[in-house]
C-alpha cells in the first residue's frame, strides 16, 4: 500500500519547509527511522526519519522547493495490501457551519502515522470533533457558551438549546442571550442616510478615500448563513433593506458584577450580525456604540491591505506636498466645447482626461517623477510606459485601477476607460492586471474636492497628484479682480528621490499645459 | 568554549555495589534510547514536542538513584526519567507525550512534561525556575509537618539567572530547610552559552552567597553524581540544612526539539566533546557492565520500547468530558450541565 508522508510542525509553530536534501530516491528501499530528507524551517533545519519500511515511490518537493506544514513530501510503498479504505478527514463531513476561514488541511491518506500531534492537526481534529456532534445522531445541537453566558442565560430564565448562536462555531454569545430573552427579537442598527455624491464642476468618477461616504455590507457567505440560520434569510446584495428593530435597543437589565467577565460585550449585537461585511467599512459607517460599551471590528480584507499599505507608504517614503491654485477658466470653457460636440456620441468628458493628458506632457519632461522605487535592492526605476493610477472609492474602501500607456490614448478612449474601469472595481470585478503596473497616481476628491489634502503616496510610486475642486473665485487678472475658474492642485513626492523643485517644476507644467489648453494641444 | 572536567570537584565515590552501578548504566542507555525514539516521533509528527538529555544522561539517573522513594522531586526539563527508575509505568510515561487516553495528565500538559503524583514527581511549567522556590516551600512544608522527606528542585545553568533561584537560595538558606537545589550546568540557556548569561560561571559559588552549601560535580560520572547526590540528601535529611548541587555537564543535543544548535555553536566541539564525555561509554569503561550485555539488555528495551510505543499510539485520545474534571472537588452547575452535553457523545 502506498503510505505518503505528510510534512509535521517540526518546531513549535512552523508552517512550512525548505527540501534541503533528500538522502533517499524513487526506488530507494528505506528502513523505519532511516534519514529520508533535511527539511529547513525558519527554526532550525532537521533530519526526518521515515516512520515506515518500504519502496520510496514518489518524492512530491525538488530541493529547494518549500514544503507547507500538512502536505505530502514523499509516498512509499509499504507493501502488503491496501488496508480497509482510510477514513474520510473528519473536517470534510463538518457540516457547513464550519467557518471557511479554517480549512481543514488536505489529507492524502489517514493512517496510524498521521501527524496528529502536530498543532495543524490537532487543532483541526478538535474542529472536526466539534463540527460531528453538531449533527450528533440525536438531533440535539451541541451548545458553545462561556461560563458567563451560561450565567446570564440562567438568570434571564432563557434555555441555550433554544438560542441560535452567531459567534465563531456557533457559540452562543452574550447578545444571543439577550435577544432571546427579549422575545427573540433582532437588534439591529440604522445606518446613516446614504450620501449621494452631488454632480458638480469636476464630475469626476473618483473619489479619495478621506471622504465619507455610507457603505453598504458586501455579500459574505458567513453572513448569509448567519442569517439563515436565524430563519431570516436576505440578500446581502448592493443595496440591502435593513430590518429596524421593532423596539429601540433595550436598556441592559442589570449591571453584570464586576469580577464577571463582560469580553461579550466587545461584539455588540449589530456587529455580530453583519461582522464581515463592518470589517470592511470605515470607521465613520460603524454603528454609533451603545452607551458605556465601544464598538470593536477587525480590521481586514480589503481594508487590512489599505492599511499596509498606507502605512508602508507613509513610513518609507518621504512625504512632501506642493500645492498651487490654477486657473481653469478656459479649461472648463474648452470642455463645454468639446462636450458639446460630443453629445451626439453620448459621451462626456470629465476634467480627468484633460489632467492625465497635461501629465503625460509633464512626465515626459520630468521622467523622474513617472517612476517606482525597488527599496529592496536600493534602485530608482524610471519608466518608460505612462501608465496613470486613478484612485476610486468603492464600498470597500479605496482602489486604484490603472490606465495603460495614457499617451497613446485619445481623450474620448481615455474617459470610457476611465469608467469602465471604475465600474469594474466598484464591482470587485477588477483583474490583477488592472490593479497594478501604474507609474503614477492622480486622486480627484470630486464632488467633495475641498481646499487641500495631503495625498498619500501609492507606494513604490515616488509622485501623486491630488485634484480638489473647481470652482468659481474671485481673482486678478491684470489689474482687476474677476471671477474665474479655480481649483488646488496638490502633489505630494517622495523627497527621497524628487527634490523639492523638481516637484515645483513638475507642477508648474502641469498647470501651464490646464491654463492654457491649447498649448496642450499642441505639445500631446 | 572549554568546559573542565578536570574542574569539578573530586567526590569520593561511595562503595557502590556493581549490581547498581550496572543498573544505573542500564537506566541512563535505557534513557538515551527514549529520547532517540522521542525525537524521531516528533520529527515525524506523531508527537509534539521533546526535549532530550542526550549526554546529560548521568546527572538525572545518578539523583535518581540517590534519593529514597518518599522523597520529592522538582524537576526541569531533563529529569522525567526519574519516574521511570521510581516504579513508574512505561508505557502511561510515554502516553504523556501522545497525549493519549493512558496519559495521567489527560493530554493538558506540553508533551516531555512528565509528572505524577504518585511516584512524587512534581508538575513542572517550562518557565525557567519556577520549581526551585517550590521545592523550597515544599521542604518548609514538610519539616513542619515533620514528614521524613527530601525535596530536590532541579534547574539548568540559565535559571541561576533569574529571580526565583534568589527566592529559593534566599529562603534555602534562612530556613535550613530538607532540600537539595540541583543545578544540571549543560552550558547553554538554549542558544546562550554559560559565560553570557552569568559572570559567576563556577555556579556552586553562588551558594555562597546565600549561606547554603555550594559542591560541583563531574556530570559525566554517574558514581559521583549518585554519591554527591546522597551526601547531599543525607545532610538535608539529618537537619543539615540545603545543598546547592551543580552537576557540570554539556547539552549535546539541541535545547528541544525546535532549536537547531548548529546556527549558534560549533558542533565539531559538541562532537569531540561527546566523544570524551559520554558518560554511559565511561560508566562501561569503569566496568559497570559489560557492553555486550549492556547491548542485549537494549535490543530487549528496544522490542519493550516498539510494543508501547505501537500501543500508545493507537489509543484515543482523552475523552472530551475529562476537561471539565480536576478543578473543583464538588463539580457547580455549570459544568455539571456541560458534562451532560458532552457525556451522550465521548
Amino acid at each position: 500500500m502506498a503510505y505518503q508522508f505528510i510534512l509535521p510542525d517540526i518546531g513549535e509553530g512552523v508552517v512550512e519547509g525548505e527540501v534541503v536534501r533528500w538522502h533517499v530516491k524513487p526506488g530507494d528501499v528505506v528502513k523505519e527511522d532511516q534519514t529520508l530528507v533535511e527539511i529547513m524551517t525558519d527554526k532550525a533545519t532537521v533530519q526526518i526519519p521515515s516512520p515506515k519500511a518500504g519502496k520510496v515511490s514518489k518524492l512530491f518537493f525538488k530541493e529547494g522547493e518549500v514544503a507547507k506544514v500538512g502536505k505530502a513530501i514523499i509516498e512509499i510503498d509499504t507493501g502488503g495490501e491496501a488496508s480497509a479504505p482510510a477514513p474520510a478527514p473528519a473536517a470534510e463531513k463538518a457540516p457547513s457551519r464550519a467557518p471557511d476561514s479554517t480549512p481543514p488541511p488536505q489529507r492524502v491518506e489517514v493512517s496510524r502515522t498521521e501527524p496528529r500531534a502536530s498543532f495543524e492537526a490537532t487543532s483541526t481534529q478538535a474542529v472536526a470533533q466539534g463540527s460531528n456532534a453538531l449533527v450528533a445522531s440525536t438531533g440535539e445541537r451541541e451548545i458553545l457558551a462561556t461560563p458567563a453566558v451560561r450565567k446570564l442565560a440562567r438568570d434571564e430564565g432563557v434555555e441555550l438549546q433554544k438560542v441560535a448562536g452567531t459567534g465563531p462555531f456557533g457559540r452562543i454569545t452574550r447578545e444571543d442571550v439577550l435577544r432571546q430573552a427579549q422575545g427573540g427579537q433582532v437588534i439591529s442598527f440604522t445606518p446613516p442616510p446614504q450620501a449621494k455624491a452631488q454632480t458638480t464642476q469636476t464630475e469626476a468618477p473618483v473619489r479619495e478615500n478621506v471622504q465619507a461616504r455610507t457603505q453598504e455590507p458586501r455579500r459574505e457567505d458567513r453572513q448569509d448563513h448567519r442569517q439563515e440560520s436565524r430563519g431570516n434569510s436576505r440578500d446581502f446584495g448592493r443595496e440591502p433593506v435593513r430590518e429596524e428593530p421593532r423596539d429601540p435597543p433595550p436598556p441592559r437589565r442589570e449591571e453584570p458584577r464586576r469580577d464577571e467577565p463582560r469580553r461579550d460585550e466587545m461584539r455588540p449585537a449589530a456587529q455580530q450580525q453583519s461582522q464581515p461585511a463592518q470589517a470592511q467599512q470605515q470607521s465613520s459607517q460603524l454603528p454609533p456604540p451603545r452607551p458605556g460599551q465601544e464598538t470593536r471590528v477587525q480590521i481586514r480584507g480589503l481594508r487590512k491591505r489599505i492599511s499596509e499599505k498606507m502605512h508602508q507608504s507613509k513610513s518609507t517614503a518621504a512625504h512632501f506636498t506642493y500645492v498651487d491654485e490654477f486657473d481653469l477658466t478656459d479649461l472648463v470653457k474648452l470642455r463645454e466645447q468639446v462636450n458639446g460636440k460630443l453629445a451626439a456620441q453620448k459621451i462626456k468628458l470629465n476634467f480627468l482626461p484633460f489632467i492625465m493628458k497635461a501629465c503625460v506632457v509633464a512626465l515626459r519632461k520630468f521622467p523622474a517623477i513617472n517612476a517606482l522605487v525597488d527599496d529592496a535592492r536600493g534602485e530608482y526605476v524610471m519608466k518608460s510606459d505612462i501608465n496613470i493610477g486613478i484612485a476610486v472609492q468603492t464600498d470597500d474602501g479605496l482602489m486604484v485601477p490603472v490606465v495603460r500607456n495614457v499617451d497613446q490614448k485619445s481623450m474620448v478612449q481615455l474617459q470610457r476607460e476611465i469608467e469602465t474601469l471604475s465600474e469594474k472595481v466598484r464591482r470587485r470585478q477588477a483583474t490583477q492586471q488592472e490593479l497594478t503596473g501604474g507609474s503614477f497616481t492622480i486622486t480627484s476628491l470630486g464632488a467633495l474636492g475641498g481646499m487641500l489634502a495631503t495625498p498619500v503616496i501609492n507606494y513604490p510610486e515616488v509622485a501623486i497628484l491630488g485634484v480638489h475642486a473647481i470652482k468659481k473665485k474671485p481673482a486678478v487678472v491684470g489689474e482687476q479682480v474677476v471671477i474665474r475658474d479655480l481649483g488646488n492642485f496638490a502633489a505630494s513626492f517622495d523627497h527621497r528621490l524628487i527634490d523639492g523643485y523638481i516637484g515645483a517644476q513638475f507642477i508648474a507644467e502641469v498647470k501651464r499645459l490646464l491654463e492654457d489648453p491649447t498649448t496642450l494641444f499642441l505639445e500631446l | 568554549m572549554a568546559v573542565k572536567r578536570a574542574a569539578a570537584k573530586k567526590i569520593a565515590k561511595s562503595d557502590l555495589p556493581r549490581e547498581t552501578f550496572a543498573q544505573m548504566t542500564i537506566e541512563m542507555a535505557r534513557l538515551r534510547r527514549i529520547d532517540e525514539r522521542l525525537i524521531n516521533l516528533q520529527r515525524q509528527g506523531r508527537v509534539g514536542f521533546h526535549g532530550s538529555a542526550l549526554g546529560e544522561e548521568a546527572c538525572v539517573i545518578g539523583c535518581a538513584f540517590a534519593l529514597e522513594p518518599r522523597d520529592w522531586v522538582f524537576p526541569a526539563l531533563r529529569q522525567g526519567a526519574i519516574m521511570l527508575h521510581r516504579g513508574f509505568s512505561l508505557e502511561t510515561y510515554l502516553a504523556q507525550s501522545f497525549g493519549c487516553a493512558a496519559d495521567e495528565l489527560k493530554g493538558r500538559q506540553m508533551p516531555a512534561h512528565f509528572s505524577s503524583r504518585s511516584v512524587n514527581q512534581v508538575s513542572w511549567s517550562s518557565c525557567i525556575g519556577n520549581q526551585i522556590p517550590q521545592a523550597v516551600g515544599a521542604a518548609f512544608a514538610a519539616r513542619y509537618r515533620g514528614d521524613d522527606v527530601v525535596c530536590v528542585g532541579f534547574m539548568g545553568d540559565g535559571a541561576t539567572s533569574e529571580a526565583d533561584f534568589h527566592y529559593a537560595m534566599t529562603f534555602a538558606g534562612v530556613w535550613k530547610v530538607p532540600c537539595v537545589l540541583v543545578c544540571q550546568n549543560n552550558q547553554w540557556a538554549i542558544s546562550e552559552p554559560l559565560e553570557r548569561q552569568t559572570v559567576v560561571t563556577e555556579l556552586w559559588k553562588k551558594a555562597q552567597a546565600y549561606g547554603v552549601e555550594g559542591v560541583r560535580c563531574d556530570g559525566q560520572d554517574v558514581e559521583a553524581v549518585h554519591a554527591t547526590m546522597r551526601r547531599a540528601a543525607d545532610k538535608a535529611r539529618s537537619g543539615g540544612g540545603a545543598t546547592f548541587v551543580e552537576l557540570l555537564t554539556f547539552r549535546v543535543g539541541p535545547h528541544s526539539t525546535s532549536d537547531d544548535p548548529s546556527v549558534y555553536r560549533d558542533e565539531a566541539f559538541t562532537k569531540k566533546w561527546f566523544a570524551e564525555n559520554d558518560p554511559i561509554a565511561r560508566a562501561i569503561a569503569a566496568g559497570a557492565i559489560e557492553a555486550a550485555a549492556l547491548a542485549d539488555e537494549m535490543a530487549r528495551f528496544d522490542k519493550e520500547l516498539d510494543r508501547v510505543f505501537a500501543k500508545v499510539e493507537a489509543m484515543e485520545l482523552p475523552s472530551r468530558s475529562t476537561m471539565l474534571e480536576d478543578v473543583y472537588a464538588k463539580m457547580p452547575w455549570s459544568l455539571r450541565e456541560q458534562q451532560a452535553e458532552l457525556s451522550p457523545k465521548r
